[in-house]
């Protein structure tokens, strides 16, 4: 607890929280092996899926994922814990570099958990289904482990970032604190996302669906399958951030607003992708209980407004200003 | 009793349709899309072969297209409002533009 003094931070809960993840781990792994033997009993095609979408080693590159994943954090939180007890300029600089040197493998892990677990148990929703299995439910819950010491952890480092901004705010103020105060804050955001995604996986959002348009599919098929791979990868990375990154999603898209009749408001987004822009809607579809991306036009830059008015003369027939 | 939604219809759409709808054979049609948006049962099993009810796309506000007849393009829009279905417009049919035809939908991913 802060008591208002520099230095005078109560220890955090390390021991307990590192064997904790560990344990959550080990559960995740043993958890989703069992998904995987007891779903792929539901029949041929849920042992066919699975191959092809490689479940069983993607399992396994989860399990890593997690460790390498849980190790780094560890390595970030001791050192702020360190600086946040001591306040010595020289441990602040250290806890800086370590957060600095560990951010990246946090989100290359992340990033393959992600994808492991979300098929995981979508394939669990669909070829390997089985009515009534507690497994799914049972592998959700051992990922809500993983966040079970935010509320600990968060408030103590927000008080700490406070006290940073304080002391870097004072004139001839020690570089380290806005060093460590800027990193903490990549730090918090990163682990924010984190959460979210965890959140996600415990309490499922509305399932991601992609559709086409006949327009799409003619400028997609003009498009190399070199070209279709690369860029499929790069919308499905940005999309499943709608799933618990809405912040991150605004920020790798563009919002596109045609003029409409009032009270209406467009759900259009456009994304720079390699070969041109993507023009998508995004819709809540809570009757259906999904969330759809509908894909209408994928055209060089300099084409782009050009395929907007077509799309939105069609579209919004129903809703145009009068 | 049948298994039904409440159904709203506070701006007077139903009067409207009636008005509107240039025949009996799309009036008869229009009350048996109401019908099958009425039923529970539709909802429950997220069917619905008369109405084809489907989320508008592109419009952020969450609201629902409903056939009234396919081929006339008559259709009824609505909103959900805490279960409750909220009637709000009724389309005029125009002829049919496929420029924006929905060709495939992929769950999860897109590949």
């Amino acid at each position: 607890m802060n008591t208002g003094e520099s230095g005078s931070y109560e220890a955090l809960p390390l021991e307990e929280w590192n064997a904790d993840m560990q344990a959550a781990v080990g559960d995740i792994r043993r958890i989703g092996l069992e998904v995987l033997k007891e779903h792929g009993a539901a029949g041929e095609k849920a042992l066919e899926v699975s191959k092809q979408w490689k479940l069983a080693e993607r399992q396994a590159d989860e399990h890593e994922a997690l460790l390498r994943l849980i190790e780094a954090s560890r390595l970030m939180v001791e050192k702020i814990d360190g600086a946040m007890r001591s306040m010595a300029p020289d441990v602040m600089e250290t806890a800086a570099r370590t957060i600095e040197q560990n951010l990246a493998d946090i989100e290359e892990s992340f990033l393959v958990i992600r994808h492991a677990s979300l098929d995981l148990l979508r394939w669990t929703r669909r070829a390997g289904r089985i009515e009534g299995s507690p497994l799914p439910g049972e592998y959700r819950a051992s990922y809500a482990r993983l966040i079970s010491y935010a509320p600990i952890f968060k408030p103590r480092l927000e008080a700490f970032q406070h006290e940073l901004l304080e002391l870097s705010r004072q004139p001839g103020a020690e570089s380290a604190a806005p060093r460590l105060l800027s990193a903490i804050t990549r730090y918090n955001a990163v682990l924010d996302s984190a959460r979210r995604f965890v959140q996600a996986i415990v309490d499922p959002p509305l399932e991601l669906v992609f559709q086409e348009t006949n327009l799409f599919l003619d400028d997609w098929q003009n498009c190399s399958v070199g070209d279709r791979s690369a860029m499929a990868s790069r919308l499905n990375d940005c999309c499943q951030l709608l799933l618990y990154d809405k912040t991150e999603f605004d920020r790798r898209t563009e919002k596109v607003r045609p003029r409409l009749a009032d009270g209406i408001d467009a759900s259009m987004y456009s994304m720079a992708i390699d070969k041109g822009r993507i023009l998508f809607s995004v819709d809540e579809d809570p009757v259906f209980e999904q969330l759809t991306v509908t894909l209408y036009r994928l055209v060089d830059e300099e084409k782009f407004a050009d395929a907007c008015e077509v799309v939105f003369q069609v579209l919004y027939t129903d809703f145009d200003p009068r | 009793m049948a298994d039904l939604k409440p159904m709203l219809d506070e701006y007077g759409i139903i009067y409207e349709a009636l008005k509107k709808l240039p025949d009996n054979k799309l009036k008869v049609e229009f009350l048996e899309s109401l019908a099958e948006l009425e039923d529970n049962s539709c909802h429950r099993t997220r069917s619905f072969p008369k109405t084809r009810l489907h989320r508008v796309s592109g419009v952020k506000q969450t609201i629902y297209r409903a056939d009234i007849n396919k081929v006339s393009g008559w259709r009824i829009h609505l909103q959900y409002d805490r279960g409750n279905i909220v009637l709000k417009d009724v389309i005029e049919g125009r002829r049919h533009d496929d420029t924006l035809k929905i060709i495939k939908t992929k769950k999860g991913r897109y590949s």
